[in-house]
């Protein structure tokens, strides 16, 4: 059983993970194709300025001044900007649940009666 | 005056009270409505008052005088206010001329001028309530009682204006008879008094001296009637005056002249037809004066009380007793009271007065003759004078009278015995005869009562009665004779043949069965049909001299009255008649009550055996139950009376005519039907084998040969007898009937027929030919429209369309003879400046791809030319894939140059999660496999970094999963390490909420696990676990744990997650909920150079070098590509 999981499993899911990178570097080149607004743009520097952070700033041929900067603009991107889209998703989520609730308690809500 | 308001922007009809228009919401102007001037507030221009504030409404312009002040205070009700007409202002009488006004009516506005015109209230107007009355009109003061003048009474009636005239002083008396005999107010006579007051200006007007005004009648009793009590006092006083002293019968009818009219009639009419001035008081006393009104006692006591006075109706049976006593009545007072009757009553009770006072004036039949004159109508004058003239050969028929009375005054004159009571009507006959033996006891002098059959049986007893005897009969009772001879006794058919056998012979007999229908209605009493032939016998012998008859007696008066006269002229031939009818027809049981019945039963038995016998089925139409019944008596009265032969009415005289009182055969009928006693015309109404419609048509239903028999014979019908009922339903004249019929029936004449024939066929043969009715109607074009329209008849065969057309395209694809869409999408248009919608190029396309699929059909859009074909678009995928591919080899095993190196600084969270694991060194730690082979590749490194450490620190290591993937990767990564594996905990978040309440040390041991028994060893490290690392690539996990676990207790919490899960943790991390954290593989790398240095991690390394070439190429590729396609993208 263990090598069942351990030979067909584990390196299908993989797999399937590696498919993901690969089809969303294509959805990030043709992004431009379909849809050219100001949003798609910043998405798409973004992920291009990520990619080459984590793979650049890592790799020794890169100036260590380099690498700094676009650690810093990396910790930037990481720590304020997607931290606070994630927090207002959470809350955002945590508002849902509350009112979802007090929906279910007064009787508004039955979502078990559909 | 419109009721709607038009909105000025869609023209939308609105109603009054609209603000805004219901259609497109714009405000409606107020000029539409009646501006209040008070609020200003729109109201409907119907509107008196305003709706909002109450105030008038007064469109237009202003008023032109200050409105006046409205009383806050007012009386009037809300309706009365609301519904108020505009009011004058004070001082605007208008047309009215101010110097008209009264004078009261004048100070009283001008002092009410500040009360607002309001009037005192009714109780201050009382003298102990005012103090002054200087406020009140004059008219409502009296100075001298200061009291109230009027006081309302509590019933206004004739009696009080009576009361109120009586108490007038003498000059207002005066001032009121000058006003009463005012004829200018009056009228002639008083006309115009009404009855109440023609007392009061009667007496006062000729002599000139005022009476004393009558006494207030005294309250009447219950049963006496207001109306009638107040109506006529004087005549109720006189009932307490002696009877003796009562005026004359001709004063009474004088004071009946102050009666109104209507009342006159209302008055029995024949209180004073038999009123007895002299009659002896005792009389009146049998009459019970209470519950009588006070004019009907008085009359009584004027006329003595007399209950013959009394017409039936009012009289009931105990007053009948007395009426019967009081029946002989002298003949001056019966003339003046016969001169009392109204018209009416004369014309109605002519007949009765007659023949109910005549036979009383026995002891002077000459006297009672000249009065009975005086006391007929014009009509009966008339008569009176013609048959005087016509009868003075016989002095007892010269009165004037219908016949039968005379007779039964002459009989009574010779006889001087017959009973002359009656003034009663037949019907009260019975409670008669019932109360006279008692009056008889009682007065024997006097008559008992008059029996009717009595007297026809005194007549029938005397031949001189008989004379003229069906004279008198008016033609309502001919009309109502017929009826009852019908319930006329069973006749004898054997004996009417040989009654008719000796009067007329064979000539004159018809059968009886042709007759029936004849017969019927005739049927006769058996003794009384040889009477009855008699009769017809001397009619015919009558009418054969009536057109010598004088023109007088003939021609002016009524037909009965002509025919009374012409018996009476006759009354010489019909005492012969009179003769044999006491032979043959007087019955034996016609003296009155003594009818023997049983002998009369045995008669009808004894008749019908011999009908049958005779083939003569009498049972058709006697029935011999009916024959027997009570109303025999009457009939048995009248048909007596018509024994003589001129007594007959005119229905009965058809008889001798038709001669049906025979009993011939069948066969010898036949030929005697033709005969000369029955017009042929008649025979034909008969009904016969052809069926009734012959007796309704005769004219349009006779054969040929009535016809030429009719034809032949007019002279005939010119002299043929026909009943009343006949002539006057057929024709005025005789002749012209006659004539008339002859024209009816001439075309039917053979004769005529025939010669004309040939020229009727000539008339005919030219004649177009007859088209069919439904040839004649006109044909109604149908239209081709119609035609088409019109069902065709389904004959089996399948109807070809001529053509068959398919969709190609839309939802209907495919279905044939489907109908084209009428395009119902209008195209947009430009917004012009003042439209409120704009269509954007959106609403543009879609409305024109709209249009494009109703009216031309789906069309499938261009195919827009990819910048890359298919084919370049593969290739270009395996490149990126080769791309890939070449790094991670690249990356794993290419040169050491093209790896990456770690980073040599450890990141902050990790350096948390190391203190972290640090300080749980020793003690339990529970480890959660939350992830699955997939982030394997990346969170294996982190797990085995932090299990080689935690092993290395002594901590026991419980493993955990939500997912059964989790179990198995936890079971794979742990198998070197000794670890209690907990059961799957199910139930995401509450699942592991239950299991964050077991863990740490809050004094509760877990001993089971969603349904899973813990061992104590397991429980007990539960409770003592303190820390939980959590390794997981997915949001949903990490959540549930930071927030039930984390929240459920003190126990540490760290994350191993993936690097692409690092901003989710991250805000946990900085909250305090997580200790600390790895994201990724750059981190687990960092963290074990830093902290475990002597941990193999070669694999770690080179797949962290692969990662960094990989993704080093991804960016390219992105930034290739994004520039390739965003420079060469296509324009739409």
């Amino acid at each position: 059983m263990a090598q069942a999981f351990e030979w067909v499993q584990a390196p299908l899911e993989a797999a399937l993970a590696s498919m993901l990178a690969v089809f969303l570097i294509l959805s990030g080149i043709r992004m431009l194709q379909r849809q050219r607004t100001i949003w798609s743009v910043l998405f798409f520097v973004t992920a291009v300025t990520i990619l080459f952070a984590n793979a650049i700033i890592l790799n020794p041929f890169t100036p260590p001044g380099i690498s700094q900067v676009v650690l810093q603009f990396r910790d930037l991107v990481h720590n304020f900007i997607v931290t606070a889209g994630i927090r207002g998703i959470l809350i955002g989520v945590a508002l849902g649940i509350i009112t979802l609730a007090v929906r279910v308690l007064i009787g508004v809500e039955r979502p078990y009666n559909k | 005056m419109s009721l709607q308001i038009i909105c000025p922007e869609c023209n939308t009809p609105n109603s009054l009270s609209s603000k805004f228009c219901n259609d497109c919401g714009a405000r409606l102007p107020k000029s539409t409505s009646v501006l209040c001037p008070k609020c200003q507030s729109p109201n409907p221009r119907n509107n008196f008052y305003c709706d909002h504030c109450g105030s008038r409404l007064q469109s237009g312009q202003p008023p032109a005088t200050p409105e006046p002040e409205k009383p806050e205070d007012s009386d009037l009700p809300t309706s009365a206010k609301m519904f108020s007409l505009p009011t004058r202002q004070p001082g605007d009488t208008g047309e009215l001329d101010p110097n008209s006004i009264p004078d009261w009516l004048t100070t009283q506005s001008e002092k009410d001028t500040n009360d607002s015109g309001k009037l005192p209230k009714l109780s201050d107007l009382t003298p102990q309530e005012r103090a002054t009355d200087a406020d009140l009109p004059r008219w409502l003061i009296d100075t001298d009682s200061q009291e109230l003048l009027i006081e309302s009474p509590g019933d206004i009636t004739t009696e009080h204006f009576f009361h109120l005239i009586q108490n007038i002083n003498e000059e207002e008396r005066k001032k009121l008879s000058g006003l009463l005999n005012d004829p200018a107010v009056t009228g002639d006579e008083g006309a115009n008094l009404p009855d109440w007051l023609k007392g009061l200006s009667t007496p006062a007007a000729p002599t000139g001296k005022n009476p004393k005004p009558a006494p207030l009648p005294e309250p009447e009793d219950d049963d006496t009637l207001d109306w009638l009590s107040d109506f006529d006092a004087r005549q109720t006083n006189s009932l307490a005056e002696p009877i003796n002293s009562l005026p004359h019968p001709e004063q009474s009818f004088d004071d009946d002249d102050d009666l109104p009219d209507w009342l006159s009639e209302l008055k029995p009419p024949q209180t004073e037809l038999l009123a007895l001035p002299n009659q002896p008081e005792e009389s009146a006393a049998g009459f019970s004066e209470e519950g009588i009104p006070d004019w009907m006692e008085t009359d009584a006591a004027k006329s003595a009380a007399d209950p013959a006075d009394l017409s039936d109706w009012l009289l009931t049976d105990a007053e009948m007793d007395q009426a019967a006593a009081e029946t002989i009545k002298p003949a001056a007072a019966e003339a003046a009271a016969a001169r009392s009757l109204t018209d009416w009553l004369s014309d109605f009770d002519a007949e009765e007065a007659d023949e109910d006072i005549f036979p009383a004036a026995e002891a002077s039949p000459i006297e009672a003759e000249s009065s009975a004159k005086e006391t007929l109508t014009d009509w009966l004058d008339d008569l009176s004078d013609d048959t005087t003239d016509a009868a003075e050969e016989d002095a007892s028929t010269s009165t004037g009278l219908t016949k039968f009375l005379i007779a039964a005054e002459a009989d009574e004159t010779e006889t001087d015995s017959a009973p002359a009571t009656g003034t009663l009507p037949d019907w009260l006959l019975a409670d008669q005869e019932e109360a006279a033996p008692k009056i008889e006891a009682a007065a024997p002098a006097e008559p008992a009562g008059f029996d009717f059959e009595d007297w026809l049986e005194d007549k029938a007893e005397d031949p001189s009665v008989t004379v003229g005897d069906t004279g008198p009969l008016p033609d309502w009772l001919d009309d109502l004779a017929p009826d009852k001879v019908n319930a006329a006794p069973q006749i004898d058919s054997s004996e009417l043949e040989s009654t008719l056998d000796d009067l007329f012979g064979k000539e004159a007999i018809i059968h009886t069965g042709d007759l029936d229908w004849l017969d019927e209605p005739i049927l006769p009493d058996k003794e009384v049909v040889p009477a009855a032939v008699e009769d017809v016998a001397q009619t015919s012998e009558f009418f054969e001299e009536d057109d010598e008859a004088p023109p007088d007696t003939a021609d002016d008066n009524l037909d009965w009255l002509a025919e009374m006269v012409a018996f009476e002229a006759i009354k010489a031939g019909q005492e012969a008649v009179a003769e044999a009818e006491e032979e043959t027809a007087v019955p034996e049981f016609f003296p009155g009550a003594d009818i023997d019945w049983t002998e009369e039963d045995d008669i009808v038995e004894q008749t019908l055996q011999e009908a049958k016998s005779d083939e003569f089925n009498i049972d058709d139409f006697l029935d011999i139950d009916a024959q027997v019944s009570g109303d025999w008596a009457d009939i048995d009265g009248i048909l007596s009376g018509a024994a003589d032969d001129d007594q007959l009415p005119d229905w009965l005289e058809q008889l001798e005519e038709t001669g049906m009182v025979t009993a011939l055969s069948p066969d010898e009928a036949e030929e005697e039907i033709i005969a000369d006693n029955i017009p042929d015309w008649i025979a034909n109404m008969r009904p016969d084998d052809t069926g009734q419609l012959a007796s309704v048509l005769p004219s349009a239903f006779l054969v040929d040969s009535d016809a030429s028999d009719l034809l032949s014979d007019t002279e005939e019908l010119t002299a043929a007898e026909l009943p009343d009922w006949l002539d006057s339903s057929l024709m005025g004249d005789r002749k012209t009937a006659v004539s008339d019929s002859r024209k009816d029936v001439l075309w039917l004449d053979d004769g005529s027929l025939s010669e004309d024939s040939s020229e009727l066929e000539a008339i005919l043969a030219e004649l177009p030919p007859a088209q069919a009715p439904e040839d004649m109607l006109l044909k109604a074009e149908i239209p081709d429209w119609l035609e088409e329209l019109k069902p065709r008849e389904l004959k089996g065969e399948a109807v070809h369309l001529a053509e068959t057309r398919f969709e190609s395209s839309g939802p209907l694809a495919g279905m044939p003879n489907t109908i084209a869409v009428e395009p119902i999408i209008a195209m947009p248009r430009a917004a012009s400046a003042l439209g409120a919608y704009t269509v954007t190029t959106e609403q543009a396309q879609q409305a024109r791809l709209l249009r494009q699929m109703m009216q031309e059909g789906i069309q499938p859009p261009p195919a827009a030319k990819p910048i890359l074909s298919a084919t370049r678009a593969a290739w270009l995928r395996i490149l990126v894939a080769l791309l890939l591919l070449t790094a991670v080899f690249l990356g794993l095993y290419g040169p050491a140059g093209l790896q990456s190196t770690p980073p040599a600084a450890v990141p902050a969270p990790a350096a948390a999660l190391n203190s972290a694991v640090a300080q749980a060194a020793g003690k339990p730690v529970l480890v959660a496999f939350e992830y699955t082979p997939a982030y394997g590749g990346e969170l294996n490194h982190e797990v085995n970094i932090l299990l080689n450490q935690l092993a290395a620190a002594g901590s026991p290591l419980i493993t955990v999963s939500q997912y059964t993937a989790g179990t198995a990767v936890a079971a794979a990564q742990t198998a070197a390490y000794d670890v209690i594996a907990l059961p799957l905990v199910p139930g995401e978040a509450m699942g592991l909420r239950q299991l964050g309440s077991c863990l740490g040390q809050n004094g509760i041991v877990c001993t089971s696990l969603h349904g899973h028994t813990l061992t104590p060893e397991t429980a007990q490290l539960l409770n003592e676990v303190s820390l939980v690392i959590l390794f997981t690539g997915e949001r949903s996990s990490l959540v549930n744990w930071v927030e039930q676990v984390g929240g459920a207790s003190d126990v540490p919490l760290a994350v191993g997650a993936t690097q692409a899960l690092a901003p989710v943790v991250s805000p946990y991390y900085a909250s305090g909920q997580v200790t600390g954290y790895l994201d990724g593989l750059p981190a687990a790398i960092a963290y074990k150079n830093a902290y475990q240095p002597a941990a193999e991690t070669a694999a770690a390394d080179a797949q962290y070098g692969a990662q960094s070439l990989v993704l080093l190429v991804t960016a390219v590729i992105l930034l290739i590509g994004g520039l390739a396609f965003g420079l060469f993208r296509k324009k739409s």
